[in-house]
């Protein structure tokens, strides 16, 4: 089973209480609701740390300057998915294959801002492929650097880089529950 | 985890990339941008609400309209009744409309 934390903030969270996530365009590595990713229940902690980090880390950026509440909110989940359904981009052969893309894509496009260039490439790699097979991806499994704002417990030498789960297909997220915390 | 149909495919796309020109890969690229719209649900229980709801932004992610002429191809091959439908064209933040 798939699990993940998402880290924001109050009033965020509470929208998503209500409404449920909304499908993010431009990001790290293409749209998709992002997640810190793990199988085992002893990776928690961890998962949660890292929400929080980037709880933190939005926070400083200014992202939640106009919510009601800023405060801490983690929210956990369970995915739907079956391995078929995930691009997993840390499989060695498949990273190799998205830099072949990159290496034939990206001198060639021109595009004013990198991150969304970035983030583009990877959404027309995952449309790509999905339309050579005929089906689409639910999850993109994808590492990531962990926030600034994380404090390591382990060296990364230990721990490699956090996984992410981008979540493609909104319907597989099951929230398990909502963890809020007192930080300001 | 990933399978040799997934590796098979993304060779394919390498293959067909070399033959689209610049401006093609460009125009490929401001579709993608900001989140193009075009990614319908394959599962049919979510296409059908996507068909008969207006409300697209709550069942689309970004992909290209091939995707659409797929999914709608998908679902006709299982013998689900489509009397008409009709696509509009959008790119980035508009909404593209099927409608029964």
């Amino acid at each position: 089973l798939f699990k993940g934390t998402h880290g924001t903030c109050y009033s965020n969270a509470e929208s998503i209480r209500n409404n449920g996530f909304r499908y993010s365009k431009i990001n790290l590595r293409g749209g998709g609701i992002y997640f810190w990713g793990y199988i085992l229940d002893d990776i928690e902690v961890y998962a949660k740390d890292l929400a929080i980090a980037w709880w933190r880390f939005a926070k400083k950026r200014g992202d939640y300057a106009n919510a009601a509440s800023s405060s801490c909110s983690v929210i956990f989940a369970d995915f739907k998915i079956d391995n078929q359904e995930i691009l997993d981009f840390e499989d060695q052969q498949i990273r190799e294959q998205f830099i072949v893309y990159s290496q034939k894509v990206y001198p060639r496009i021109k595009a004013i801002n990198p991150n969304e260039k970035i983030s583009t490439i990877y959404d027309m790699f995952i449309s790509d492929v999905e339309k050579s097979m005929g089906k689409s991806f639910k999850m993109i499994h994808v590492k990531v650097q962990a926030p600034k704002t994380y404090n390591k417990v382990l060296p990364m030498d230990l721990t490699g880089q956090p996984s992410c789960y981008v979540i493609k297909n909104l319907d597989c997220i099951e929230i398990t529950r909502f963890e809020e915390f007192d930080y300001e | 985890m990933n399978s040799k149909i997934i590796l098979e495919s993304i060779d394919d796309v390498l293959n067909r990339l070399d033959s689209i020109s610049d401006e093609e890969l460009q125009a490929k690229y401001e579709s993608h941008k900001s989140g193009a719209v075009g990614r319908v649900f394959l599962e049919s229980d979510d296409f059908f609400a996507f068909l008969i709801n207006q409300y697209v932004e709550e069942y689309t992610a970004p992909v290209n309209n091939f995707s659409i002429e797929y999914h709608l191809n998908q679902a006709i091959d299982n013998n689900k009744m489509l009397y008409n439908f009709k696509t509009v064209s959008v790119i980035n933040d508009d909404v593209y409309m099927l409608a029964i």
